[in-house]
């Protein structure tokens, strides 16, 4: 039987694909975000309805369908898409969809105080945005983009199910060598963790310095 | 192959026929996500060593995709003499995967509770179990309402991973349809809108509970 | 502050949402289809990763009883690189049909539902049902017709393969089977008894079971599978290819019959352990099977 380091190394061969889903799939989630997350917090009407409705599809539809439908269904409407394409878009932009929704709850959560201000100066609506209301909505921000990088690492799991080579594919690999649904199967579990973990930490850092604890004895 | 609507309206019948299935284990993790979180979030503040334990006991969790933890719990428990139904394996993954999130929920519920509350209760001289029952909870549901709501949301749109356990849920007989037809296209595209429809309905429904527990807490 | 700043700011937005497009774009397309045989310089085969059929060997290479056949097929014609895909077995036609291989390797058989969808080359394999079963066998399950006659006894098969197909076929009712994604799954349910009994093909058993980490299951014998006209069906695996690809079908079909009277199936019938037994009789043509 395959010993504990050597499963642990076979499944991290799978470490290309899934960097590479991610880090793809952040360059849809965090431009969708912030992107629809501005569009649905300043637009009104039919356009805000568009931006949402844009929003809510790939952020409610499950992924593990949006990534068969692309990868099975488009091929036969003509579009074909590499698997690596069809993950990184299928999880980039249903994360990039959550991510617009802390974007625009952040902007929202401002000062309107800010805007007026803003405006009494004489810059317009765009300059308002980009120079007063933006850069302070980062802030808030930081800690949604952590969490949506430790999302896509997870959600690369779901790409070993359209046949692309990542850590959990690896593992299924292995155990079709060799039984071993124990050895293996925790390997995968820590292989995660060794990566997302660090990821946590630093989130929950971050998240601990912006916001301000709540005083008061709450034992009960 | 083209796309056949025809073929895509027939199945719907044969996807909806489990949507029971999807609902219960929606319903029953989320019910599990919220008794464990809340066990959680009680172990975490009783005891230092206890919490420092929980804590990494939750971001295990939160750190492993959820398709792993249901490998794990499908193929490993039956290991050590635990071969649980695959749909109770499912609602237990789901559980263990949302009762992190669910205990930052109650963590947050119980701090947006007003501290001299607690303190009013110690003076009076209530017991931990009457705090926890009369001043506690009641305040607490109202404020974790709409987050529950919207896990709820999340379990649903969950429930799809379940078929790599063999669960017979929508997603599940989807696939069979696709893999007994070899038309993969059709019988994805109509679950995945029967999934849009409860999702985006749900969601509503959640907004508008939120909406009126909002406006009876200004009394 | 000047007005730089905005503008710099909108536009790092826009050039991180062309970058996230532009960067997806390089990445390999699916398989190409368009290419006529004298074109291509590469094949790529989808497998399920099973012994004795189609698996990533040890040297990384496909291996296996078709991709080897495949491999000696298309090697005269000057084709030597055979990349491959691994997909879950239920998957294999699906892929296939969606361009993300050129054809499925891996013990396919023929049957009228799947002619529809895709076409097939000529039969290399005849093969037979098989069960695993909790060592002991103490059910005393030796047929398909066993499960029939107990509605207590569960029976595990593959999404999509041919042995659930003949399970069903052989009157087992749905609501006693349980379909799995692939045989890692149903050897695991055997184990921990969520199945009495998992159907796979013989030679699939039979590699199955040769991996000495599983432990307290054993194959039925005798095991009678599904019956037609009084004999035991047999299975006929072949080459699967997207309905349009006649020409390619056509090419493989060729070199099969030579591969055929020049001993060299035989060859590789005999190192993955296929006797006389599991030969294709002269006379069986994939349109026969096709038309039931």
């Amino acid at each position: 039987m395959m010993d504990f380091t050597s499963i642990l190394s076979g499944i991290f061969e799978g470490f290309r694909v899934t960097g590479l889903v991610t880090l793809y799939g952040m360059m849809f989630a965090v431009p969708f975000a912030l992107v629809f997350g501005v569009l649905q917090y300043f637009t009104r009407g039919t356009t805000q309805w568009i931006v949402t409705a844009i929003i809510e599809f790939w952020r409610s539809s499950p992924v593990i369908i949006l990534l068969f439908m692309m990868y099975y269904s488009l091929p036969s409407f003509g579009v074909n898409l590499s698997g690596i394409t069809v993950g990184a878009m299928a999880l980039g932009l249903n994360i990039g969809g959550y991510g617009s929704q802390s974007v625009r709850a952040a902007l929202q959560a401002l000062d309107r105080g800010q805007v007026e201000a803003g405006k009494a100066l004489g810059l317009t609506r765009l300059d308002v945005l980009s120079l007063i209301e933006l850069p302070q909505a980062f802030v808030a921000m930081t800690p949604t983009f952590i969490n949506q990088f430790i999302q896509l690492v997870k959600g690369t799991a779901l790409v070993s199910l359209i046949t692309l080579t990542d850590m959990t594919f690896r593992a299924k690999e292995i155990a079709q060598l060799e039984y071993n649904p124990v050895g293996i199967y925790t390997a995968l579990l820590v292989a995660y963790f060794i990566i997302c973990y660090p990821a946590t930490i630093i989130g929950r850092r971050i998240e601990n310095r912006l916001s301000t604890g709540q005083r008061g004895n709450r034992d009960f | 192959m083209t796309f056949d609507l025809e073929f895509s309206l027939s199945i719907i019948p044969t996807i909806l026929s489990g949507l029971f299935t999807t609902l219960w284990i929606a319903l029953a993790a989320c019910l599990g996500s919220a008794i464990l979180g809340f066990t959680w979030e009680a172990l975490r503040r009783s005891n230092r060593w206890l919490g420092y334990l929980m804590r990494f006991v939750i971001d295990f969790i939160r750190s492993t995709p959820i398709l792993v933890q249901l490998y794990f719990l499908f193929f490993v428990l039956p290991h050590y003499g635990l071969t649980l139904p695959t749909a109770v394996v499912g609602v237990l993954g789901l559980s263990l995967y949302y009762s992190g999130y669910l205990a930052e929920v109650f963590k947050a519920g119980i701090e947006g509770i007003p501290a001299g509350q607690f303190e009013a209760a110690k003076a009076v001289g209530l017991t931990r179990l009457d705090t926890v029952v009369f001043v506690i909870l009641p305040q607490m549901l109202r404020n974790i309402a709409a987050p529950m709501g919207n896990y709820f949301v999340s379990a649903l749109k969950a429930t799809p991973y379940l078929a790599v356990i063999s669960v017979p849920e929508m997603f599940g007989l989807a696939m069979e349809i696709g893999s007994d037809t070899f038309r993969y296209a059709e019988p994805i595209v109509a679950v995945g809108i029967i999934f849009l429809i409860l999702a985006v309905s749900i969601a509503q429904l959640v907004r508008l509970l939120e909406a009126r527990l909002m406006a009876s807490s200004k009394r | 502050m000047n007005h730089t700043n905005k503008r710099g700011l909108l536009r790092n937005l826009l050039l991180s949402s062309v970058m996230a497009l532009a960067a997806t774009a390089p990445l390999p397309a699916a398989a190409a289809t368009d290419d006529t045989l004298s074109n291509m310089e590469k094949l790529t085969i989808g497998i399920h990763n099973r012994s004795p059929w189609g698996f990533r060997g040890t040297d990384g290479e496909a291996t296996g009883f078709h991709p080897d056949i495949v491999r000696a097929a298309f090697a005269p014609l000057g084709i030597k690189n055979i990349e491959f895909v691994i997909a879950d077995f239920g998957a294999l036609i699906p892929g296939l049909i969606a361009n993300r291989f050129d054809m499925i390797a891996s013990g396919i058989a023929i049957t009228p539902a799947r002619c529809k969808a895709v076409i097939f080359s000529e039969p290399d394999l005849a093969v037979g049902d098989s069960v695993i079963v909790k060592q002991g066998n103490p059910y005393n399950i030796h047929s398909y017709a066993d499960s029939v006659a107990n509605e207590k006894l569960r029976l595990g098969g593959g999404g999509g393969t041919l042995n659930t197909k003949n399970a069903v076929n052989a009157g087992v009712p749905e609501s006693q089977m349980m379909l799995f994604q692939d045989t890692e799954s149903l050897i695991s349910a055997v184990i921990a008894g969520r199945v009495d009994a998992a159907t796979l093909s013989a030679p699939s058993v039979i590699a199955a079971l040769q991996d000495e980490n599983i432990k307290g299951v054993e194959r039925a014998t005798p095991f009678t599978g599904l019956v037609r006209d009084g004999r035991p069906a047999a299975m006929y695996t072949a080459i699967a290819f997207r309905t349009k690809d006649t020409e390619l079908r056509d090419a493989y079909n060729k070199q099969l019959a030579t591969l055929k009277s020049d001993g060299t199936v035989k060859k590789i019938m005999e190192k993955y352990g296929f006797t006389d037994e599991e030969e294709v009789s002269g006379d069986i043509t994939t349109e026969q099977i096709c038309a039931g």
